[in-house]
């Protein structure tokens, strides 16, 4: 499992991205009051696979996925 | 789901400034509808194609639209179509596909390129298109399919993107998908591309705006789907890299895909999208599997340095 380090400027601190970690889905930072808690360094998951969808509870939830396709 | 992507016309009912497609794209031999089905079934069997999306032009004023459906249906696959809906303006129309399809094997994908009338018309060229648009979509809704609202980032309307998010959330039921994507600036959109395209630098603060939006309509109990295509993570603050739909590893199957030069009426089996993470600066950056690039051509037009690469800090 590979982390990466990076800043948000909107947090004001630093976020541990693990690709496809076993760690709280990105999508937490969206819950209510999260960004106020958000510890700095917090480790969060990003997934590579299509089909995981773990990290998408509810910003990517559906099957609209090639509907980008064309302008 | 293994996907096959049949542009199957290339006639459309507007015209858009930023349309993918080359200019002399319907000087293309029209395609048969014996074509459309043998190249389904050596989609289905050689890649095992479930979903079929049909695009064009302008889907549906294929003569043998409904006729392909029936055939689609026929073979048990599911359905998307990307379509200016100004045909399901028509309940009569709309009844007739989904006496064919249902209404639960079928998802439509519209895009809406401003929510003020006048600029919508301006990017399509045909008067009253917001209006009956707005009509088709809404008889999609009403009829029960799965719907999609699209919003193309580009350089005449990006500024309004905040407004555009509050008129989505007032317009639409939550269970309307909102897609915000970059285009690809070829075909048409290439010769406008001044009118058209715009950078990441530039637009990022309007999309940011936009998602702080949906982040508070979502806090406030609302439930919409919202997707950001083709924006690479460098170029988005980390926070928002939920709404980043991720890279798809999905090969598709094609009849026929826009472009300057399309190929006349060829079937590609297990091509790339013209999207990813392609350009020099990702092939080293730490996140260049989750995240979906964007297209080729904006690469090529703005250059490498628009990407900035992440370094790993541990591999486990």
């Amino acid at each position: 499992m590979q982390k990466v380090n990076v800043f948000s400027k909107k947090l004001g601190s630093n976020l541990t991205i693990e690709i496809n970690g076993g760690g709280p889905s990105i999508t937490r930072l969206y819950e209510s009051s999260a960004d106020e808690n958000a510890p700095g360094n917090s480790e969060i998951s990003l997934a590579t696979e299509f089909s995981d969808r773990n990290w998408e509870a509810w910003v990517n939830a559906g099957w609209n996925n090639w509907g980008a396709i064309c302008n | 789901m293994k996907t096959a992507y049949f542009s199957i016309s290339f006639d459309c009912n507007e015209k858009c400034v930023f349309c993918p497609c080359s200019e002399n794209a319907n000087n293309q031999p029209d395609v048969s509808l014996q074509q459309m089905k043998q190249s389904l079934d050596i989609a289905i069997d050689q890649k095992g194609v479930n979903h079929v999306l049909l695009s064009g032009g302008e889907p549906t004023l294929k003569k043998e639209f409904l006729q392909f459906l029936e055939y689609i249906v026929s073979k048990n696959l599911s359905i998307g179509i990307l379509s200016n809906a100004l045909k399901f303006a028509s309940k009569k129309y709309l009844q007739k596909v989904t006496d064919i399809t249902g209404t639960e094997n079928i998802e439509i994908t519209t895009a809406i390129h401003s929510h003020i009338p006048e600029k919508h018309e301006r990017l399509t060229q045909v008067k009253n298109s917001f209006r009956r648009s707005l009509e088709g979509l809404h008889n999609i809704i009403d009829a029960g399919i799965s719907t999609s609202v699209k919003y193309n980032m580009i350089n005449y309307t990006y500024k309004e993107l905040p407004e555009y998010t509050d008129w989505v959330y007032k317009t639409f039921p939550d269970d309307v998908t909102f897609l915000i994507c970059n285009i690809d600036i070829n075909g048409v959109a290439l010769k406008n591309k001044d009118l058209i395209a715009v950078t990441f630098e530039e637009s990022t603060p309007f999309l940011e705006t936009a998602l702080d939006k949906a982040v508070e309509y979502r806090r406030n109990g609302r439930k919409r789907n919202v997707k950001v295509f083709t924006t690479p993570l460098c170029t988005l603050d980390p926070y928002y890299w939920g709404f980043v739909n991720n890279r798809t590893k999905e090969e598709l199957a094609a009849l026929r895909v826009p472009s300057e030069n399309p190929v006349n009426n060829r079937l590609f089996l297990g091509i790339d999208s013209d999207t990813g993470t392609m350009f020099a600066p990702c092939q080293n950056c730490a996140l260049k599997d989750p995240c979906p690039g964007t297209w080729k051509m904006t690469g090529e037009l703005f250059g490498d340095q628009i990407f900035k690469p992440f370094e790993s800090i541990a591999t486990i």
